[in-house]
């Protein structure tokens, strides 16, 4: 058993995830007061046009956010029961197999999503009047941030328990 | 490449342990690239998926339990649910139900409820005199009530996939829901398992007048959700969002539990656990949409009216069908990849969508509790500490009330379409 990787990577890599965890508090609170907002403007009979729109912006970012870190900690929905009954070496073949597939999934994911960015971004939001770009970059942020995870993944096919550290979350 | 290949590509990949998400992204991705499609529209369906603004409702019910949870009012609640029917036979195991019945107006996780009550209750009724795996077993069994009373995050997704009412899909859960609690609690009384544990003395008048505002608070919750949705106040998302701010003004000034750092926890584990199923939400926009070009409902559709079955057959035989994947299947990735194959063939047979709704959430909860894959049964057994086969040997018997109750809302509808019926019309 190894210790713990402290190499500078490391470090940044728990960086991200801590700039991350504060974005996604940020957001939770921030979509919470627009959609107040909302009914605040509608009971008191003004509309806002803006407010729906932005707070949808925000979800779909806070999804995606969350990705990589649920991804760093092993804790995507999956059916893990098959994998765990496995004998120790096939299972670490099959994690590893995992991680392949999901390298290519995000590397496909990157390629096509700038270009999807690319193509959307001179088109706007009906009420932010934002480039629709700003609507499918979570895609591709989430899979580069999630690629550059793939090292905690490895550690926990390596070290099964390693994903016990997401308890503080769950 | 054809959709039977998709979906041996996706239960192979999803048998090995790949995230659903990633398992149902990659044969989709396939499929584009072999049949001459666009990538770009793949990037195009995934954020189109979350985008939208009732699906939001999703991490504002996780947010509102969070809230709750991290501010102690799961513990108050046990002890106003005690005042309730700790006298009775069953004691502490009543107990669990009636609380699992009122904590699933503030949460629409079954695992939530399971990992919530049990970290509470397993202790208590193991001293009580429970074994583990029984007290694991009520807990597990008594947390499938929390998605089938409103509010309840399968319904809001089956809603969005289905464009169906999330306010009368939330009512049409109600009747069912407290029937499955009612049930389980009078089979409790039969139990032998109850015969000689602690019962608790019937509750004072000031012991009840001390822990009633718990149990107010926390029925506040799920009024302010309905009564908002149905007088046409709220949409069901901004319900949600209400409920959130309501659990944290609660929480911070009336229980006094929630400090600043169980606040921003309880945000960033709302945060992931909504980011966990709406990120299975997005790519399975993808992977629905393949199965809508290859006409997959249409196809089920005439093979259902080339075997000439009745409505009741037809939901019976999906009954069954959904039993068993539910069996080996996590309920959101079925409800996402099935709800759009099945509704058009229920609303062929003239079956109604939110009727349907209830009974597909009913069958996939029941999964959540069955082996080989149910998670609740997994989280019980964390808790517990209880081995997974001693629980579920413990949980048998209540699939008894479980199966009773989707039988009953399958033969009658009204027990369903009652209460919405009643509300929005």
């Amino acid at each position: 058993m190894t210790g713990p990787d402290t190499s500078n990577f490391a470090r940044a890599r728990a960086a991200m995830i801590r700039l991350q965890e504060h974005l996604l508090i940020l957001i939770a609170v921030t979509m919470t007061l627009v959609v107040l907002y909302q009914i605040a403007a509608r009971v008191g009979g003004f509309s806002v046009r803006w407010t729906e729109e932005f707070a949808r912006f925000l979800s779909i970012w806070a999804t995606f956010l969350a990705v990589p870190i649920l991804i760093s900690f092993g804790r995507l929905i999956n059916i893990d029961f098959f994998h765990l009954a496995m004998p120790p070496r096939l299972r670490r073949i099959v994690s590893y197999m995992q991680i392949a597939v999901s390298v290519a999934a995000f590397l496909v994911l990157i390629w096509v999503g700038i270009g999807q960015v690319q193509a959307t971004w001179r088109q706007t939001s009906p009420g932010l009047l934002w480039p629709m770009g700003l609507f499918t970059l979570p895609i591709v942020v989430c899979s580069i941030l999630s690629l550059a995870v793939i090292p905690d993944w490895i550690a926990s096919a390596r070290h099964p328990g390693h994903e016990n550290d997401m308890e503080k979350y769950l | 490449m054809t959709v039977g290949m998709i979906l041996i590509v996706l239960a192979i990949l999803m048998a090995i342990g790949l995230p659903v998400s990633i398992a149902i992204l990659v044969p989709s991705l396939l499929y584009l690239f072999i049949n001459d499609i666009p990538l770009s529209s793949a990037i195009a369906r995934m954020s189109g998926s979350v985008n939208s603004f009732t699906v939001m409702a999703v991490p504002f019910f996780i947010m509102a339990g969070q809230v709750m949870n991290n501010s102690g009012l799961t513990e108050k609640l046990i002890a106003f649910t005690r005042c309730l029917v700790g006298h009775m036979r069953g004691g502490l195991a009543q107990v669990n139900v009636a609380a699992s019945i009122i904590f699933a107006g503030m949460s629409g996780s079954a695992v939530a409820d399971a990992g919530g009550l049990g970290s509470v209750l397993i202790g208590p009724m193991k001293k009580d005199g429970y074994t583990g795996s029984f007290a694991a077993a009520v807990t597990a069994a008594s947390s499938t009530i929390g998605p089938i009373i409103p509010p309840s995050i399968p319904m809001v997704i089956f809603a969005v996939i289905a464009e169906e009412s999330v306010g009368r899909l939330f009512l049409a859960g109600a009747v069912p829901g407290f029937l499955l609690g009612l049930l389980m609690m009078v089979m409790l009384r039969f139990m032998p398992q109850t015969r000689d544990v602690k019962v608790y003395p019937r509750a004072t008048l000031a012991e009840f007048r001390t822990h009633l505002p718990a149990g107010v608070l926390a029925l506040m919750m799920p009024a302010i959700i309905l009564i908002g949705i149905t007088a046409g106040v709220f949409t069901p998302t901004e319900a949600a969002a209400v409920a959130a701010v309501y659990a944290t003004i609660v929480g911070a000034f009336i229980l006094r539990g929630l400090t600043m750092k169980r606040f921003r926890g309880a945000l960033l584990q709302s945060m992931l656990l909504s980011g966990n199923v709406l990120f299975v939400v997005a790519v399975a926009g993808v992977f629905g949409w393949i199965l809508a070009r290859e006409g997959v409902s249409g196809q089920l559709a005439n093979w259902l009216i080339e075997m000439d079955l009745s409505p009741l057959m037809l939901l019976i035989a999906l009954n069954v069908l959904l039993l068993l994947i539910g069996c080996v299947l996590e309920p959101i990735s079925v409800l996402i990849v099935l709800t759009p194959v099945l509704v058009p063939v229920i609303g062929y047979a003239g079956i109604d969508t939110v009727h349907f709704g209830v009974i597909m959430v009913f069958n996939l909860m029941i999964g959540l509790v069955t082996p080989p894959m149910g998670l609740v049964l997994y989280v019980v057994g964390d808790v517990s500490g209880e081995r997974f086969e001693r629980v579920v040997k413990d949980i048998l018997p209540f699939y008894l009330p479980m199966l009773l109750v989707l039988l009953l809302i399958t033969i009658f509808p009204d027990l369903v379409l009652w209460l919405p019926d009643l509300v929005f019309n």
